[in-house]
């Protein structure tokens, strides 16, 4: 197992005595995209915030590359590039002249942020005010102020937000890519549970402050029972179904839509189906659904 | 590093509309006046202040001119006596200058109380304050480098307005003026020096209260995050603070305000007893460490939330 790049340790935030985050407890690796779900209000900004100093730490602390966020902030954040909520630029300003202030702070050379406005596709755009830009475009300039200065850890709340399909594409791509070909972590926080499903390694759930689960994403999907919803079409569907529930009395039998369905594991798809042809039904099809990462998302957060 | 800083603010200052808003005002306000104004330089300055003499000579001697106008000619026979024995020449440029200086101030207190207020408190309404406090630099020189930045700019807008006066005046009324001798009153007797000299003191002078004020601006656009609150409670204590402090002489903590204190460095005139430049120094240098301290302490404790 590598190292890990940031160490969340029972991380508390206490606003006006509320405890809006109640200790919350992770690693992230070098090389993984790592999502952050959770219901709205949940805590995630505010996690994310003290994660890049813009909020104080009431208990815990927040360890980056072996810096903490509190004791040395120059150190830990020089290593984190991020975007928190909305990327809000100068809009009296050029997007080259926004990139330009971010680089006199960070010290990154003017063809590192030449480099940087080819990669996220601005270089049409990039000498116009930045109050002349779409949401989309707001977001590839504010992925490329938070990537000038080679982070190791990549921090996108909401990275999404405003960008067309084939944009949301490219940007899933391009974290994919910066995760396993630069083995920088990317911590993504989002709503947009299929999008996640697609972009994310790993997820960590919180709900109310808490960490209600933190899982490799395929892990947290499928679980551990085997059983996927498996859609049989056929004819006649009264008699298929009663033939079913004699046959297979352990295994959950319904009717939806005129169609057979049932929950039985890989192997049992097969013995099924073979048994209905043998028994005088007709089959024209057989789908196996497998679960989303929303149905999970779901079942978990409404517990 | 620490220019750097001081370089982004610069430029952010720089393409504000309201920036150029001001110089543009300064500009207008310059030309109007020296136009309005009517300045003219004599043709033969000394025979115009013998002129003068006896203008007031018989004012001395008219039974009908009251008590004040007397005075007023006896002082000015004083002085065009001074300058004659002396051979001092008169110049408008003189008075042109004094003039514009007033203006220059007033407006060097106008624009650094705009920017003060905008530089912080905007960051915070148009959120870009977030993408500014992640960078690896500690809040304290972020500030720091605002305020630095505010300052030079109002520095730069008073070099502006003194360039286009003396520039203007010279051309409308001779640059030999400029460096030339005049009288001047030191204790009760006329004293010779180079105008440049009188008129850079007490320049330097006037703008301890554009100074304070602007501090004070910085301070409240900080702890507030509201430019209107900033921009609003500094033209008020710009403007008000000198009459508020009369209603206020009754009282003996008087001495601890700032005013009385700004008045008595910049003109020499001692509302109360005692007051020496060393101890209003040490009242204003306290109310400076105070208005930095608190802009400082609460920005580096504020949770950025927005």
């Amino acid at each position: 197992m590598k190292k890990a790049i940031v160490q969340i340790k029972d991380l508390k935030k206490v606003i006006r005595g509320k405890e809006i985050i109640k200790g919350l407890t992770f690693d992230i690796y070098p090389g993984e995209v790592f999502g952050f779900l959770g219901p709205n209000g949940a805590g995630k900004t505010t996690t994310i915030r003290m994660m890049v100093g813009l909020t104080s730490v009431s208990a815990g602390d927040v360890i980056i590359d072996g810096n903490s966020i509190q004791k040395n902030f120059e150190k830990a954040v020089a290593k984190v590039g991020a975007i928190v909520e909305n990327p809000d630029m100068y809009k009296f300003l050029s997007g080259y002249q926004n990139l330009k202030q971010y680089a006199r702070m960070v010290n990154a050379t003017d063809s590192r942020i030449d480099e940087i406005v080819k990669l996220v596709g601005l270089e049409n755009a990039i000498h116009n005010k930045v109050k002349t830009y779409s949401l989309g475009m707001r977001q590839r300039l504010g992925l490329a102020q938070a990537l000038l200065h080679h982070p190791s850890v990549l921090i996108l709340d909401e990275p999404t937000n405003g960008l067309d399909p084939a944009g949301i594409r490219e940007l899933r791509d391009y974290l994919r890519k910066l995760a396993s070909e630069e083995d920088i972590a990317v911590i993504v926080s989002s709503h947009l549970l299929s999008e996640m499903e697609l972009m994310c390694d790993r997820i960590g759930i919180v709900e109310q402050g808490k960490l209600v689960k933190v899982e490799d994403m395929n892990e947290f999907i499928h679980g551990d029972s085997k059983e996927t919803q498996v859609t049989f079409q056929v004819e006649p569907l009264d008699l298929a179904e009663r033939h079913v529930r004699e046959q297979f009395p352990n295994s959950q039998v319904a009717i939806k839509d005129n169609e057979l369905v049932l929950a039985i594991n890989r192997e049992e798809i097969s013995e099924v189906s073979s048994f209905l042809l043998h028994n005088g039904v007709r089959l024209y099809g057989i789908q196996s659904k497998a679960k989303s990462l929303e149905d999970r998302f779901l079942e978990v957060t409404s517990q | 590093m620490f220019f750097k800083l001081i370089h982004n603010e610069n430029i952010k200052t720089s393409y504000r509309l309201s920036t150029w808003i001001m110089m543009g005002l300064l500009v207008v306000a310059v030309l109007l006046t020296t136009f309005i104004g009517g300045y003219k330089q004599p043709a033969d300055g000394q025979a115009d202040l013998q002129k003068g003499i006896e203008k007031n000579t018989a004012i001395l001697n008219d039974k009908e001119a009251d008590e004040d106008a007397k005075e007023m000619a006896q002082k000015e026979i004083a002085k065009s006596e001074y300058l004659l024995a002396n051979h001092i020449k008169p110049y408008t440029i003189h008075t042109y200058l004094d003039n514009g200086q007033g203006m220059i101030v007033f407006f060097g207190a106008f624009f650094g109380i705009i920017i003060a207020a905008n530089s912080v408190a905007s960051e915070f309404s148009t959120g870009t304050i977030k993408l500014l406090l992640i960078r690896p630099i500690h809040r304290f020189k972020i500030l720091l480098s605002k305020y630095v930045s505010a300052l030079f700019s109002t520095a730069s807008l008073l070099l502006l307005g003194i360039l286009l006066f003396l520039v203007v005046g010279g051309l409308l009324l001779g640059f030999e003026g400029i460096t030339a001798s005049h009288a001047v009153m030191q204790g009760d007797h006329l004293v010779k020096e180079t105008f440049l000299y009188t008129w850079s003191k007490s320049f330097l002078l006037s703008l301890i209260l554009p100074f304070f004020v602007i501090t004070f601006t910085f301070m409240i656009s900080t702890v507030f995050r509201n430019n209107g609150l900033a921009i609003g409670l500094s033209m008020a204590a710009y403007f008000g603070g000198n009459i508020a402090t009369l209603f206020m002489l009754k009282y003996k903590w008087v001495k601890f305000t700032p005013f009385i204190h700004m008045d008595y460095l910049s003109s020499g005139d001692a509302l109360i007893k005692g007051m020496t430049t060393s101890s209003s120094s040490i009242v204003l240098g306290a109310y400076f460490l105070l208005f930095l301290a608190i802009a400082m302490i609460t920005f580096k404790k504020r949770d950025i939330a927005i």
